[in-house]
């Protein structure tokens, strides 16, 4: 089985756990799986469209899956898939008077 | 609630009085106590987003990678994500909330023409709203 490494903060979504072990043929299925074994995790992973949510890498060791076939990357048993938020953020456009 | 000491204040705010006038960001490392985080460590990032750094800020997934695999050899986890508002409030914008992720902490500091106005710190709730929690001051 394929395993997913969760980031700390949504290991309160996994009872604390890292790693994820879940039977996929895809990056899509893998977070299907896991969003199944764990609803909770269900908004934060996927957007109101059913969308991964945008600023959520995953990769495949350590490469991006975006470089590969996006969700659709095949993976396999010995693979590790890495969730991995993209940090970002900013200011709203007003400046302050 | 998250606790810091001044040292760690004081090079939050250095970092983003350096930025100026463009966003700063980072990662706070330390550890969960029971009714909140103690901070033990910053570990700054670069800015890389590509377009407005005054407005926007960006930190690649690989650094998340490193910066997480760096806490977990100290037994410690990220706690927060810290960044600056350069000439704005230090409330979170549409774009803060539309990244933030639930169980960090979420400090801005506000600079207001170079040099640190003030420091708010908020968390995403699971119901992926924005609340102010306290920052506690040690030595």
């Amino acid at each position: 089985m394929a395993q997913l490494l969760i980031p700390s903060p949504l290991r309160k979504f996994t009872d604390q756990r890292s790693k994820i072990e879940v039977q996929a043929d895809s990056v899509w299925e893998s977070l299907k799986a896991l969003t199944e074994a764990h609803p909770s995790l269900k908004e934060h992973i996927f957007d109101q469209d059913g969308k991964i949510r945008p600023f959520l890498r995953l990769f495949i060791g350590d490469t991006d899956s975006e470089d590969l076939e996006g969700p659709a990357t095949p993976v396999s048993d010995d693979d590790e898939i890495s969730i991995i938020p993209a940090i970002a953020g900013g200011s709203n456009v007003n400046l302050i008077s | 609630m998250i606790q810091w000491n001044k040292v760690i204040e004081e090079n939050m705010k250095a970092q983003a009085e350096r930025a100026y006038p463009f966003e700063c960001c980072g990662f706070i490392i330390g550890s969960h106590s029971n009714d909140f985080e103690i901070a033990t460590d910053l570990i700054p990032a670069d800015n890389t987003h590509s377009g407005e750094k005054r407005r926007r800020f960006y930190i690649d997934p690989l650094s998340y990678m490193r910066a997480e695999r760096s806490a977990e050899q100290k037994g410690l986890s990220i706690i927060g994500v810290y960044h600056s508002h350069p000439d704005h409030p230090p409330i979170p914008s549409d774009e803060d909330k539309r990244h933030a992720l639930p169980g960090l902490h979420y400090p801005i500091i506000s600079i207001k023409n170079g040099s640190v106005a003030s420091i708010r710190n908020w968390v995403l709730k699971e119901t992926r709203e924005f609340e102010e929690t306290t920052i506690l001051k040690n030595q």
